[in-house]
Order: structure tokens, then sequence, then C-alpha cells
């Protein structure tokens, strides 16, 4: 049993055979660690991390529809939540859950005009007007039946 | 005396001040997300399609077009004036997500290549001038020069990844145009007209690996045509599953099809079904499904090998007099005689939709391919 510290100084022990599936606590167990505080988790993105891969640790074929339905459901966070998870995914190493997460944090953008894009993400715009203008008459190839002006440049 | 001090000074601080806005402006980098940090942020963004990372915002814009970013695909035409009657050729880009064309570095020749369109024995139309898309590269195989002569000894190829030109093998005998395609990075040319009409020619079929690593780049001979009867018109041969497709006749006119299988070296008969529907341009998605337009109709269709027959995809006024097109990454696009516009169709949406893309103002469109984007240099 390995037992995880988050950042709130709470303290989790799980078994070894789930919490190799990070990276970096599998290198950290290799090198005999048996309690590894983890300062830039905090514990609701830990609790998170730890069901995610105590669903993954069973990878049968049998659970392989589960594991998917269960995937699905976890990408349902809000986009805070899964900045945190992808922060730490990426900190303890686990594959798995980054290639999750990468188009789930897509899909906020995708099919989103511009301006909703900005909010969500509070982004400032930095196109000078001119600019502005030119990408709302010429952005249209994805956009049906339009006609889109070329000037040679 | 005390005005220029007075300048003098205004200078200074207007130069102070435009440093320390400099400076400002530097520490108002924004990361790509907010809340992010921006590795990780590169990775998401790749995901998204980049006409909607186009407009958001500057720093998202050199994402697009940096080389970490997946590369998109763009249109490459060969451009000719409208108005003028001289033989001028140029060559361009269309940047989708942009929306702008840019004309391209001619091939570095010289003398400088010299295409000839028109000619007195050729009234009503263009010259061929013939080229195929290769693994990502522009090839430019057979054109015609002054006085009727094949202008081009070698192929040309132009790399969007590197945006330079480089030479291929020579041809023993080359062609003013010939029938030319490519299957899994291999360039083929039979038959066609050199200099003059050769019945050797007419039947000949020869091979350029491009794929090989190595610098011996040569023109291999493969099987011959029966007869030569593929030697009068350009003729282009579509790479299709392993076989090269193609008809000796333009148009909506009675043909004859013939299909090349790359791995027997052997020629058999086109399919009744595949032939009788074939009455435009065509082209083939990723080697995978042939598309043709029928030109008199303005009928996009796409080729059912299992049932030998055409399946409808959308007809459009803008398809008729269809001469070229291309078709790649979920997007065919086709060409008129008359050069004017480039119609895109999506094909992969559930609705089938199109888009015309206009030509430069004061060109014509001699043809289209479908290519990854020019890379450029990361200056920001």
């Amino acid at each position: 049993m390995i037992t995880l510290q988050s950042s709130d100084k709470d303290v989790f022990e799980i078994e070894q055979s789930i919490l190799i599936q990070s990276g970096t606590i599998k290198n950290m167990v290799e090198d005999d660690f048996t309690f590894i505080p983890l300062p830039s988790v905090d514990t609701e993105t830990l609790i998170k991390i730890i069901e995610y891969m105590k669903k993954h640790a069973d990878k049968t074929d049998s659970k392989e529809k589960n594991i998917k339905e269960f995937d699905k459901d976890f990408m349902k966070k809000t986009l805070n939540e899964l900045f945190a998870l992808v922060f730490a995914a990426n900190y303890l190493h686990i594959s798995s859950l980054l290639e999750l997460l990468y188009p789930s944090i897509a899909d906020r953008i995708k099919d989103k005009i511009t301006e909703a894009i900005r909010q969500i993400f509070s982004i400032r715009c930095d196109f000078t007007p001119e600019e502005e203008r030119r990408i709302i008459m010429d952005n249209k190839w994805a956009h049906e039946g339009t006609e889109i002006e070329g000037t040679l440049d | 005396m005390n005005n220029s001090t007075t300048v003098t000074i205004s200078a200074a601080a207007a130069a102070a001040g435009a440093a320390i806005k400099r400076r400002k402006k530097l520490n108002q980098y924004q990361s790509l997300i907010p809340g992010l940090p921006d590795d990780i942020a590169q990775i998401c963004l790749s995901h998204v399609q980049p006409s909607t990372l186009y407009s958001v915002c500057h720093s998202w814009r050199r994402l697009v077009y940096s080389s970490s970013f997946p590369c998109f695909l763009s249109v490459y035409s060969l451009l000719k004036p409208s108005q003028s009657e001289k033989n001028s050729v140029d060559f361009a880009n269309f940047d989708p997500v942009s929306a702008k064309w840019t004309l391209l570095p001619p091939p570095p020749l010289n003398p400088p290549l010299r295409i000839l369109l028109r000619h007195p024995s050729f009234i009503s139309r263009h010259l061929p001038i013939q080229s195929v898309s290769v693994s990502g590269n522009f090839v430019l195989l057979a054109a015609t020069t002054d006085p009727l002569l094949p202008a081009l000894s070698n192929p040309l190829v132009f790399n969007p990844r590197t945006g330079k030109w480089s030479n291929g093998p020579q041809l023993a005998t080359p062609r003013r145009w010939c029938a030319a395609g490519a299957s899994h990075g291999v360039v083929y040319v039979a038959s066609g007209v050199g200099s003059h009409y050769n019945p050797e020619v007419a039947r000949s079929v020869e091979k350029w690996d491009m794929n090989r690593n190595n610098r011996n780049h040569i023109w291999e001979k493969m099987n011959c045509l029966k007869d030569g009867k593929f030697s009068r018109e350009a003729i282009e041969a579509v790479g299709w599953r392993g076989k090269l497709c193609m008809v000796n006749v333009k148009g909506d006119a009675a043909k004859e099809g013939i299909i090349y299988d790359v791995e027997s070296d052997t020629w058999q008969e086109m399919p009744e079904g595949m032939l009788m529907g074939w009455k435009g341009p065509a082209a083939a998605m990723e080697e995978e499904i042939i598309y043709t337009v029928d030109e008199s109709k303005g009928a996009l269709r796409k080729y059912d090998h299992r049932r030998d027959c055409w399946l409808d995809i959308l007809e459009n006024e803008m398809l008729k007099g269809a001469r070229h097109m291309a078709a790649a990454g979920g997007r065919v696009c086709v060409v008129s005689g008359g050069g004017e516009g480039i119609v895109v169709v999506d094909v992969v949406a559930e609705l089938p939709r199109l888009v015309v893309v206009e030509t430069p103002v004061g060109f014509q469109v001699l043809d289209v391919h479908i290519l990854p984007r020019i890379s450029q240099l990361d200056s920001e």
C-alpha cells in the first residue's frame, strides 16, 4: 500500500498495483518510497485521479465497454475541473488520462463562435478593428454557399 | 536655435515612450489558454480546426502556422491572366484558413520555363499542362513550348514543406502530353506525344518511384499498352486501390477505358459501369474513393466498386463544364473550362455542401491540386 498526500494535507492509502498507472508514482515506488507527497495536487483533484486509476486498473476485455462509459461520464466536468485534472495528470504522467483530457478540452472550443471562445477561455482579442473586419468577411471556407473573395497578396 | 533643441528633446521623449510601450506589450504576453501551461494548451488546440483558431487572437493564429501544429491542406493552382493572350503561367497557393492567394516562386530554371498555352492549330482550348500530386508534392510533368515542342525534359517537383523546387529524373522521351498519374508515391507516365507522334512512345509506360531515399531516381520501363489509342489527349490516370484508371477521351463523348494494375504490371479493361459513368474529370480521395463530375449535367458522383455504378452526391450549375478536379481531406475541388472560381464540395459532412473560392481578380485557374500548406519559418 502506498500513501499519497494532497496539497491540502489529506492522505489516501491505495494499492501499488493501481498507482503504477502514474509514471511519476511508479518511479518513486521503484525507489522504495511508500509515502508520496503531491504538493501540486489538491484533494478534490486527487480524489478524481484516484477514481480514474481505480477504474482503469482492471483492463480485462469484459470491462472495456464499462470503462468507455465511465470515461465519457468522467469528462463531464467544468472547464476549471478539467484544467486541474490536466495539470495533475501531466505532473503524474498518466498518459491515458491525458489522451482523454486533450480532446475533451478541445471539444469546449469546437463549434463555438469566436466571441464565445474568447469569453469562455478569458482570451483578450488583440486584433485591430481592420483585422477583425477582414476575419468576419473572409473566414467562410467551412460555411455553406458563400462566395469567398480572393485577392492576390 | 531654440526650436531645434525643443524638437530634439521631443524626439527623444517620443522614442523613450515608444520603448516603454513595446516593453509593456511584451509584458502583456498572454498564455495560449490562460490557466494552462503553453505546452499543454498547444496539444489541446491541435485538436481544433485551424480556421476556428485563426480568428481568436494573434497567438492562436501563430500556432496554426507553427511547425508543432498539424499541417492543414490547401489548394494549389496554375493561373493564367484572363485578359492577356500572353503565354504566362503562374503557380499559386490558396490558404483556406486565411483565405489568401499567394504567388509561389517559379521553378528556378535558366532559361526560365516558357509554356505555350495557345496555338493557331488548337483554337478552342489551351494546350495541356499536366501535373500530378504525389506524396504531398506537386509534380509538373508535361507541357508545350514554342514551337510545339515538349517544355519539360524532366519533371519539376514543388515540395510545400520546403517551399522549394527540385528536378526529377530525365525522361527518355519528353512529352507534350501523356497519360499521367500516381499510385502509392510512384509516378506513372504512359503514351502521349513527344516532339512528334511515335508509335513506340504511344504504347510506352514508365514509372518513377519517388519513395526512394537514395539518389538513384530513374524512370523504369513497364509493360506496354496494346496500341496507341491513349495518345490523342492529355489523360489523367487516377490512382485508386493499387491501380491506375483512365479513359482516352475527355468529357461526355464515347470513349474507351483501361485500368493498369500496379502489382501485376498488367492492363485490363475498365468495368462497364465505371466507363459509362466517366463523363468528365475524375480524382480519387486518398486513393480509396473515386469521384467524377459529369460535366454536361454538373453532377458530382462517387464510384461504388462493389456494384460497378456511380452514386450521385450533388448536382449544381457551377459544376457544369468541369475540366479538372482534386480530392483530399474530405473536400473535392472542381475547376471548369472557364477557369472562373474553384468549387469546393465538402463530401464528408452529413449533407454535402458547396463553397466557391474566387480566383484572384484578373486570373483564370488552369487546374487544381490539394496539398499540405506551405511551411513557414517560425519567424514570430
